[in-house]
């Protein structure tokens, strides 16, 4: 159980990460997401003892580790760059931790072949990391962490060096290799999808502060406030012109009665673009016209661009390959209200 | 041939003053030297023959002494100064260096006589040490070894610490956190990672001083009071005292070939590092 309190770290007068506290549990697998300099890399090498906090501590099973250099913690960091030794074969970059811990030559030959294996790296033992593939590279990394055995495994945006297929495939191995080790595993990303599909539980930061933490479901259905909604997934927004009671009107006048008006002061009305639908059901008791400006081709599900008078803004929605949409045609749309939030 | 012709003005250079002079070099090395001076046009390798005699040869082997002392010093005091520097702030790191070339910037024969002052027997260092009561009469520091070493040490050090903050400076900061978030303490990253890392700059520089200290003759000279000559010192009178040139020559061409194998050396292990 790793527990961070207050954590503060300031860059000059620049305030990097601000009064952070969460608790990760044992085994789990959680990511901190957010945009490019929000503080979540800061807080990782806060973590791992690279940078010393201005304020706070870290508990790592009760003990405190918030001054521990970093060769004495029992974290390990995976490097976004990866850095590996580049004059030491991949036995020898995974054999480092265990020497520094001075064990008997044959035990550390035992685990790294160990580790060798489960990570898929047999038959590359002697090549050098300048002759090994992104994929490779990353699993060595990998390998050398995991080989220490460590109680908390960090990772520095560990997929972002590599291509979309490679990203594919190293999600279901990371996501494999965390179950099988038991290790709780810390990732940093900017990229919400690696976070949705990898972690436990997320939690998103904004300028050093943490804003939601929740499962990835939570996350995504239930964004706490605007930033959360605009940072995780897509979103189309409705500008608030009139609210009465729980009536939220749209440009053209048309009204929707919300179930829940969880906040005090809304800017405006937010829905999924899965959730506006091309056929009524038995939940929909909200229709609206548009027409047809855009169809982004994805493959299995497209992207249709909407101009219709509820709103300024086009409307963003999906359609499955299946479906014969064409270009310029008016359409009905429906929505359930329950799929509205506001923000 | 040469596809871009702006290679020419630099290749004409060369070929002038750096191809032509050592083909001549290398010709008069074979002839020998005539009765006034001068070159008699008789083919032989008697000059080669006594380059080799152990008169002169000890003064080769004295000389790669002197400057292999010279550069493993060099070295040894350059690495933890570039290492610093390159651990101060940035903004400091140029205005650290410049400080460091600033004394380069006068002239080579002003900075070794102030040597001759500070090494004198009536020197600072030795009114130093006799003030403060650690000897009682001046030691020899003087036209020994040790004020040549001292000599080429400081006249090279900043070349050394330049080339190795190069190769510090440019090195993966994360490479070198890597080793302490694996366990490694300051010694093993300094031992196992750090300096293999920086092998070129470190290697570059011992050969730089180690080929300039190898051939430098005015440091023996001054420094050295002329009591033991280093090949340089050997290659200079051979040209203008005892006007032997072609035995200068082939002097000239043995210290070349040894100077082009450690460059070819350091070449090839570079290459196999792949670093």
């Amino acid at each position: 159980m790793i527990e961070v309190k207050s954590i503060t770290k300031k860059f000059g007068n620049l305030f990097a990460v601000k009064d952070f506290s969460i608790g990760i549990n044992h085994g789990e697998f959680f990511a901190l997401l957010g945009p490019s300099g929000c503080g979540k890399t800061t807080l990782l090498r806060v973590i791992s003892g690279f940078e010393l906090a201005d304020g706070g501590n870290i508990f790592l099973d009760k003990e405190n580790i918030t001054n521990l250099k970093p060769f004495v913690r029992p974290t390990n960091l995976m490097f976004q760059s990866y850095a590996l030794f580049p004059h030491y074969n991949v036995f020898k970059n995974i054999a480092y931790g265990l020497e520094r811990e001075k064990l008997e030559k044959q035990e550390i030959s035992i685990r790294v072949n160990e580790i060798i294996c489960k990570t898929n790296l047999t038959g590359l033992e002697e090549r050098y990391p300048d002759q090994l593939s992104g994929g490779q590279k990353q699993r060595v990394a990998l390998a050398r962490c995991l080989v220490k055995k460590p109680k908390v495994l960090l990772l520095d945006e560990p997929l972002t060096a590599l291509d979309k297929n490679l990203k594919e495939k190293m999600k279901i191995e990371l996501k494999n290799l965390q179950k099988q080790f038991g290790i709780t595993f810390i990732i940093v990303t900017h990229d919400q999808d690696e976070a949705l599909a990898l972690a436990d539980r997320v939690a998103v930061m904004n300028e050093g502060q943490l804003v939601q933490v929740g499962t990835p479901k939570e996350i995504y259905s239930k964004p706490k406030n605007l930033f959360v909604a605009e940072f995780i997934g897509k979103m189309n927004f409705f500008q608030k012109l009139k609210i009465e009671g729980n009536n939220f009107y749209f440009q053209d006048n048309s009204f929707i009665t919300l179930l829940e008006n969880n906040f005090e002061n809304p800017q405006c009305v937010g829905i999924r673009p899965e959730d506006i639908l091309l056929k009524a059901n038995g939940n929909t008791n909200y229709k609206f016209e548009g027409k047809i400006i855009d169809i982004i081709y994805h493959g299995q599900e497209n992207e249709v661009i909407i101009n219709s008078k509820i709103s300024e803004e086009p409307i963003l929605i999906k359609c499955h390959k299946n479906q014969e949409l064409i270009l310029n045609t008016n359409i009905s749309l429906y929505c359930a209200l329950s799929s509205f939030r506001l923000y | 041939m040469f596809k871009n012709k702006l290679v020419l003005p630099g290749l004409t250079w060369i070929s002038l003053f750096l191809l032509i002079p050592c083909i001549i070099i290398f010709t008069y090395s074979f002839f020998e030297r005539g009765v006034y001076g001068g070159i008699e046009y008789n083919f032989n390798l008697e000059n080669y023959v006594r380059s080799f005699k152990w008169t002169y040869f000890k003064i080769l082997l004295t000389s790669g002494q002197i400057a292999f002392l010279a550069a493993s010093i060099s070295v040894l005091i350059a690495f933890p100064a570039a290492y610093c520097i390159t651990k101060a702030n940035p903004k400091y790191q140029i205005l650290l260096l410049f400080f460091m070339m600033l004394p380069f910037w006068s002239n080579y024969l002003i900075r070794t006589y102030s040597w001759m002052v500070l090494l004198n027997n009536q020197g600072l260092i030795n009114n130093l040490l006799i003030y403060i009561g650690l000897i009682d009469e001046p030691i020899r520091l003087l036209y020994t070894k040790f004020s040549v070493i001292v000599g080429l040490v400081y006249n090279y050090l900043p070349f050394v610490v330049l080339s190795i903050y190069a190769s510090l400076s440019t090195m993966n900061k994360e490479i070198i956190e890597a080793s302490e978030d694996l366990g490694g303490n300051f010694f093993d990253t300094l031992i196992r990672v750090i300096i293999p890392l920086s092998l070129p700059g470190i290697l570059a520089g011992f050969i730089f001083v180690f080929v300039l200290s190898v051939g430098n003759f005015i440091t023996p000279d001054l420094l050295g009071g002329g009591k033991f000559l280093m090949i340089g010192n050997l290659i200079y009178d051979q040209f203008l005292s005892a006007r032997d040139w072609p035995f200068g020559s082939s002097l000239s061409l043995i210290l070349v070939t040894i100077m082009l194998s450690l460059l070819f050396i350091q070449s090839l292990i570079l290459a196999r590092k792949k670093l």
